[in-house]
C-alpha cells in the first residue's frame, strides 16, 4: 500500500512543487490549504481566497484532492496571542517560529494524522536525514536546505523530533532555480508566482499601523546612550535593535554617519540611537536564551558545553559560538568574535556543520559584566 | 470507486431525458428567438413551450414567467427592482426578510439598506420556522416587500407562507392600505418537493426556482412575478422576455428546464415522499444501532413543517470538517454549514439563527453539524455505508 503524504500547500510554488516531487517517488499525496487568518480588506479582497485558487489549480494539474481547512482559532491562540504579548514587551518576536512549533507541526500535523496520513510535507527548504546516535533506532536529524540561500531551517528550530519523524522536506534537496525550472516543466500554474513576504496576517500592509490597531502605542523620547535628546519615537514596539531605516534623523551633528537602534528602556520609555554600524552597545560577547529545544542529537547526548555555529536571525552568516547549557531549556552563549544587533524575542538557532541542533529564544545580552539595555 | 451522492439539495444529476432534449435543441434548433424568420421562431417556440410547462405545474399565469441565468439572478431581480419601484411608488421603505435565507437573497437586502432601506429580519425558533409573532411585530405602514423562502436548504424546514400571506392581508385591511405588501418567496428547494399547490391562491406576488435542484441543467432559472405588477428589468438590453430580462435566451439551458419540470408532472410525488421518509428512518436506526449519537437540527419531519429529505445532523461527537475529507476520501459526498472564499468552513447563518452562536453548546453545534440531502436515487444500502464510515470517526 502506498504512503498517504498530506501535504500542506500555500498556494505558493515550494508546495506545489514539494507534492509534485512526493508524486514521482509513488506516495499517496493530498492537498491541504491552511486557512490561518482572515485577512479579507475593507474592499473586501482576501489573499487567502487567491492562495486557495492557485492550490485548486495546481492540484488539478497534479490530479490530487485538496482541501481547506481553517486553522484560525488555533492562530490566533497560539501565535497570534504570543505576538502580541512579545510586542507588548518591546521584544520583536518570530512569528513564523512559532507558527511552525504550533500550527503547522502541531494542530495541522494532528489533523493530517487523523486522516490516516503517514506523513505531513511542506515546501521548506531543510533537509532531513536517518543517523544512529549509538542507538539501535536510526533518527531524523535536521539539516539546512541544500540551497543555503534559502535555507529554512532557523524557523524550524524548535520541531521536536517526534514531530520531524513525521514530516517530509522534498524540496530541501533543490535549490529555488530548480523548484521554479521543476515547476515551469509540469506547467504548474503558479510557477511564476511572486513569493511570499512577510507575516502571513500582515501581509502587504503597513507593519506598525497593524500593530497600532492591536497595541497602544506610546511615542518617547529618542536619545542618544549620554542622554541627548535626537528626536520622538513612536513606540518601543515599533523598532527592533540594529534597526536603521524609519528613524526620522540624519544631519543630527557633524558625524555623517547613519544612525541605528541601539538599545530601548521601557522603565522610562526611551529609544536610544547611535551612530555607526558597528557601534559599541550593538556589539555583545554573550546571551542568554530560554525555551532552549535540541532536536537531534538529543540534549542527552551533548556536552553541558560546547562549540559550534549559530545564527541569531535569518539568513545572517553562521558567526562560532560556545553553548552553556544552565538547565531544562536555559542557554548561555557566548561569542569569541562578539555578536552584532543581538535581539530580544528572535531566535538563536544553533548549527554543526549542515545539522541544526536546536534553538532558543534570546532574552538578554551582554558585553563583560555589562547588561545590555535591549527591551 | 463507485461514489456515494448525499447531497441532493446542493445540486442534482441531470435526467436522461432533459439532457437529450437539450441536445437536440443544440443540434436543430440553433435559431435566436428573437429572429424573425423560420428558425427563430421555432427557438422562440421552444422557449415558450418551456414557460408553459412551468406554467402549467405550478397552475400560475404563464404571462409571469421570465427565464434568466438562475434563481440568484432571479432573486436579484425580484428583490432590487421591486424594493426601489415601491419605494418611489408607495413611498415605503421597509422590508421583511428571514434571517435563515439563502446568500443570493440576503446579499441584496444588505444591498437595499446601503441604499437606505430599513430591514427587518425575522428570527426563527428551533425549527427553522419563521416566528409569525415576530412578523406581526415587524409590520408597520411603511413595509413594501416581505420575502421569505418556502423551504430551507440546510435544514428542510418549511415556512408557513400561506399564513404569512393572511398576517400581510390581515395587516392591509386593518390598516386600510391602499396597496398591497409584495411578497416573495424564494422556492428554489420547494419546488419538485412540496405539491404546487402550496404556492397558489396564498397572495404571493413571485416566486423564483432553478433548475438545477430539479433534475435540470445548471445555469438557467426563472422568476414569476405577478404579470399584472410593472416588471423593470434588472438586466438591460435587448427586448428578450417581453423586455423584463435582456440577454439572448439561453435556449438549450431553458428547453432542459421545461423538460425537467415535465419529468416532475410524472414523478409519484407520494411515493417520493414515502421513499425520503423510510430513508430518514433508515439513517436514525443505523445511528442508533451503530452507537452514534446524533440530533436532527430542526424538528422532526411531519408534513408542511419539515422535509424528510434533507437531514441536518448535529453529531457531538464528530467533527464536521474532518468528517467532510474523510468521508470524500471515502467516496460519500455530503455537506457542512456553508465555505468561505477560500474554502474552509464558516459556522451556517442558519444554524447560528436557530441555535445562537455564543452559548458553548451552540458553538459545538455548529462544528460538528453535516448535511445529508437524499434523492430518488438514495437507497438503504448507502445510508449503510454513510453510517459505518461515520461510525470510525467518533470520538
Amino acid at each position: 500500500m502506498k504512503k498517504k503524504v498530506v501535504v500542506g500547500m500555500s498556494g505558493g510554488v515550494d508546495s506545489a512543487v514539494a507534492a509534485a516531487l512526493l508524486m514521482e517517488e509513488g506516495y499517496d499525496v493530498l492537498a491541504i490549504f491552511m486557512k490561518n487568518w482572515d485577512n479579507t480588506d475593507d474592499s473586501g479582497h482576501c489573499t487567502a481566497e487567491e492562495d486557495y485558487r492557485d492550490v485548486a489549480l495546481v492540484s488539478d494539474v497534479l490530479g490530487i484532492p485538496y482541501y481547506s481547512v481553517n486553522f484560525e482559532a488555533e492562530y490566533k491562540d497560539r501565535v497570534f496571542s504570543y505576538f502580541l504579548e512579545e510586542y507588548k514587551r518591546n521584544r520583536t518576536p518570530n512569528a513564523d517560529v512559532m507558527c511552525n512549533k504550533e500550527i503547522k507541526f502541531k494542530a495541522f500535523l494532528d489533523y493530517a494524522l487523523e486522516l490516516g496520513a503517514d506523513f505531513v510535507a511542506t515546501g521548506h527548504y531543510a533537509r532531513l536525514e536517518q543517523k544512529n546516535f549509538g542507538r539501535p533506532d536510526q533518527e531524523n536529524i535536521l539539516l539546512r536546505g541544500v540551497d543555503s540561500n534559502k535555507d529554512q531551517t532557523y524557523f524550524l528550530n524548535q520541531l521536536r523530533h517526534k514531530q520531524l519523524d513525521r514530516v517530509l522536506f522534498p524540496v530541501g534537496q533543490l535549490t529555488k532555480a530548480q523548484v521554479r525550472q521543476k515547476a515551469l516543466d509540469l506547467k504548474l500554474p503558479n510557477a511564476k508566482k511572486k513569493d511570499s513576504t512577510g507575516i502571513c496576517f500582515i501581509g502587504e500592509r503597513d507593519f506598525n499601523q497593524f500593530l497600532s490597531e492591536f497595541l497602544p502605542a506610546k511615542p518617547g523620547d529618542m536619545e542618544t546612550l549620554d542622554g541627548q535628546k535626537i528626536g520622538r519615537h513612536h513606540g518601543l514596539m515599533y523598532y527592533t535593535i540594529g534597526q536603521r531605516h524609519g528613524l526620522g534623523i540624519g544631519g543630527v551633528g557633524k558625524n555623517p554617519e547613519p544612525w541605528f537602534v541601539v538599545g530601548k528602556d521601557q522603565k522610562t520609555n526611551t529609544l536610544y540611537v547611535g551612530q555607526g554600524f558597528n557601534h559599541p552597545y550593538l556589539m555583545v560577547d554573550r546571551l542568554w536564551a530560554s525555551e532552549c529545544n535540541f532536536i537531534r542529537p538529543p540534549r542527552k547526548a551533548l556536552p553541558d558545553r560546547f562549540s559550534c555555529t549559530c545564527k541569531i536571525r535569518y539568513r545572517q552568516k553562521d558567526i562560532p559560538c560556545e553553548v552553556e547549557v544552565l538547565d531544562e531549556d536555559k542557554v548561555q552563549v557566548t561569542f569569541p568574535d562578539w555578536a552584532r544587533a543581538v535581539t530580544p524575542g528572535q531566535s538563536i538557532v544553533f548549527y554543526d556543520g549542515d545539522i541544526c541542533l536546536g534553538g532558543a529564544i534570546i532574552d538578554r545580552a551582554f558585553m563583560g559584566q555589562d547588561q545590555r539595555q535591549y527591551a | 470507486m463507485e461514489r456515494i451522492y448525499l447531497d441532493y439539495a446542493a445540486t442534482t444529476p441531470v435526467k436522461e431525458s432533459v439532457i437529450e432534449a437539450m441536445a437536440e435543441a443544440m443540434r436543430l434548433d440553433f435559431g435566436n428567438p428573437s429572429a424573425l424568420y423560420t428558425r427563430g421562431r421555432r427557438a422562440r417556440s421552444l422557449v415558450d413551450q418551456a414557460r408553459r410547462s412551468l406554467a402549467s405545474y405550478l397552475g400560475l399565469d404563464m404571462n409571469g414567467f421570465t427565464f434568466t441565468s438562475g434563481a440568484t439572478e432571479a432573486n436579484a431581480q425580484i428583490l432590487l427592482t421591486n424594493a426601489r419601484r415601491l419605494r418611489k411608488e408607495a413611498k415605503g421603505n421597509h422590508l421583511i426578510t428571514s434571517l435563515v435565507e439563502h446568500p443570493s437573497v440576503r446579499e441584496n437586502f444588505k444591498l437595499l439598506e446601503e441604499e437606505g432601506f430599513e430591514v427587518t429580519y425575522l428570527p426563527v425558533n428551533c425549527e427553522g420556522v419563521v416566528e409569525i409573532q415576530a412578523l406581526e411585530e415587524a409590520l408597520r405602514p411603511q413595509t413594501v416587500l416581505l420575502s421569505v423562502m418556502a423551504l430551507n436548504n440546510e435544514t428542510g424546514a418549511i415556512m408557513p407562507l400561506a399564513r404569512i400571506g393572511q398576517i400581510l392581508e390581515t395587516y392591509r385591511a386593518e390598516q386600510g392600505l391602499d396597496r398591497k405588501i409584495f411578497f416573495h418567496t424564494d422556492a428554489v428547494q420547494a419546488i419538485g418537493k412540496l405539491s404546487p399547490e402550496f404556492f397558489q391562491h396564498i397572495g404571493l406576488d413571485s416566486l423564483t426556482g432553478s433548475a438545477h435542484k430539479i433534475f435540470g441543467p445548471k445555469g438557467v432559472g426563472f422568476f414569476y412575478q405577478d404579470p399584472a405588477i410593472k416588471t423593470d428589468p434588472l438586466i438591460r438590453g435587448g427586448h428578450q422576455e417581453r423586455s423584463r430580462r435582456a440577454g439572448t435566451e439561453n435556449v438549450p439551458g431553458i428547453v432542459g428546464l421545461g423538460q425537467a419540470v415535465l419529468e416532475l408532472e410524472t414523478m409519484d410525488s407520494q411515493a417520493l415522499y414515502s421513499h425520503y421518509m423510510d430513508l430518514e428512518r433508515k439513517l436514525y436506526e443505523a445511528l442508533d444501532l451503530a452507537g452514534i449519537r446524533y440530533e436532527r437540527n430542526g424538528g422532526p419531519s411531519q408534513p408542511e413543517r419539515s422535509w424528510p429529505g434533507i437531514q441536518n445532523l448535529y453529531f457531538p461527537d464528530i467533527l464536521a470538517d474532518r468528517a467532510l475529507i474523510k468521508l470524500d476520501l471515502q467516496g460519500i459526498e455530503v455537506s457542512a454549514g456553508s465555505a468561505c472564499a477560500a474554502g474552509s468552513l464558516e459556522p451556517s447563518p442558519v444554524l447560528s439563527a436557530m441555535y445562537g452562536q455564543e452559548r458553548a453548546e451552540a458553538k459545538d453545534r455548529l462544528k460538528k453539524s453535516l448535511r445529508i440531502s437524499f434523492g430518488p436515487e438514495t437507497t438503504r444500502e448507502e445510508i449503510d455505508v454513510l453510517v459505518r464510515a461515520l461510525a470510525t470517526m467518533v470520538k
